[in-house]
């Protein structure tokens, strides 16, 4: 399999509950939707493919790469967590600002960005 | 029907330092801190009290003749001093216990992770975030005092550089101490009451009974268990003060074994830790 996101037989425990059971699939370039009910696993495998979570069992790599621990490849992606809070006191634009300099951005260059595009 | 996909392009941009995305997190958090008010009082107050404290034992000791050397012994007073203590305590409830507790609870160590930092960088942007703060309870009330005493003629400046030296090693200690002590407690849980509480339990807690029971029971020897005899045990013995009942060496191989302690499991926890939110 040599996909954007490969994945085969990755199972995820939460304790005694079971967030992602013996998952295997691939895919490939182009927009795919993630459909299911709740406690499907859906945040689950987005969580495992950021490298937010671990997975107990199988193996799950994005662009080819293992996701836990991986800084150049976060580089590489955008992930828009579903609970985005993050300091009350941000502005957007601070906000935007913020993102930019945790990618790595020069304070300067953060600041001009966040602020004209 | 067709549908037509959105073009978008990427802003790709070289990923600089691990420097500088650490530099971030500190920024964020420092500006977090100084817009509240209680870390402002703490803090302003903290530095205001420990700092006057240790100037008023400077002039009693020029006015009241106590018989005290003007040497290096003298500046183990200051350094002792209890409001040290009590607002060290005070600071690392106040701004640390929810350096990391606060970012769980709030959700931004979810939106921290999914950018280019590992749980290690976030966790020395945290230390980095709360040490500095710490020591201008632990250090710089110290420096002024020997600054001021060398200005105004009391202390040769080779004795007062010498203080300076040796008060920038033991509060060092101290706010070590303290940084990795109370980031373990703020890891620990959600809920930064829990971690605030710990902070005052490992002080007070350990160092009122520990007093009262060497006291009642007369062994020194119990000193040991409190961290704040064992820091004016160290600071004593470098600066050639009065011993308080027990040795320097041990006690600074406990604070350096508790720090080392602290830190590790904070860094294997923080290494291990996985985001489960809802």
């Amino acid at each position: 399999m040599n996909g954007v996101v490969d994945a085969v037989g990755v199972s995820k425990w939460y304790g005694e509950v079971l967030g992602l059971n013996a998952f295997t699939a691939s895919f490939g370039k182009g927009i795919t939707g993630l459909v299911g009910p709740n406690g499907a696993g859906k945040s689950t495998l987005f969580k495992l493919l950021i490298g937010q979570l671990h997975s107990d069992q199988g193996k799950i790599t994005l662009l080819g790469e293992n996701p836990w621990n991986n800084v150049p490849l976060k580089r590489r992606i955008g992930y828009c967590p579903e609970q985005n809070q993050v300091y009350g006191w941000l502005t957007g634009q601070r906000f935007v600002e913020t993102l930019l300099r945790l990618d790595g951005m020069p304070a300067a260059q953060a600041r001009q960005e966040a602020t004209t595009r | 029907m067709s549908i037509t996909l959105p073009t978008y392009s990427r802003l790709e941009l070289p990923l600089l330092a691990r420097r500088q995305r650490v530099w971030a997190i500190i920024a964020t958090g420092l500006r977090k801190e100084l817009r509240r008010p209680a870390a402002i009082v703490v803090t302003g107050i903290g530095v205001a009290f420990t700092t006057i404290t240790s100037l008023v034992l400077l002039f009693l000791s020029q006015i009241i003749p106590t018989g005290q050397a003007a040497d290096l012994t003298f500046f183990a007073g200051p350094a002792s001093n209890f409001f040290v203590l009590f607002f060290v305590s005070l600071m690392a409830a106040v701004i640390g216990a929810g350096l990391i507790a606060d970012d769980m609870q709030s959700m931004a160590f979810t939106l921290y992770l999914s950018r280019p930092i590992t749980q290690v960088d976030y966790l020395l942007a945290k230390a980095a975030i709360l040490a500095p703060l710490i020591a201008m309870v632990t250090i710089l009330p110290l420096l002024l005092t020997a600054l001021v005493a060398a200005l105004l003629g009391f202390f040769s400046w080779t004795i007062a550089l010498e203080a300076m030296g040796i008060s920038i090693v033991v509060g060092g200690l101290l706010t070590l101490f303290y940084t990795a002590v109370t980031l373990f407690l703020s890891s620990l849980s959600r809920r930064k009451g829990i971690a605030a509480a710990g902070v005052f339990a490992v002080n007070f807690g350990l160092t009122i009974p520990a007093t009262v029971l060497a006291l009642a029971i007369r062994n020194d020897s119990i000193l040991y268990m409190s961290p704040w005899n064992d820091y004016v045990a160290v600071a004593s013995g470098a600066f050639g003060g009065p011993s308080i009942g027990i040795d320097w060496p041990v006690a600074l191989a406990i604070l350096l074994g508790v720090t080392v302690l602290a830190a590790l499991v904070t860094y294997v926890r923080m290494k291990a830790v996985e985001v489960v939110t809802g």
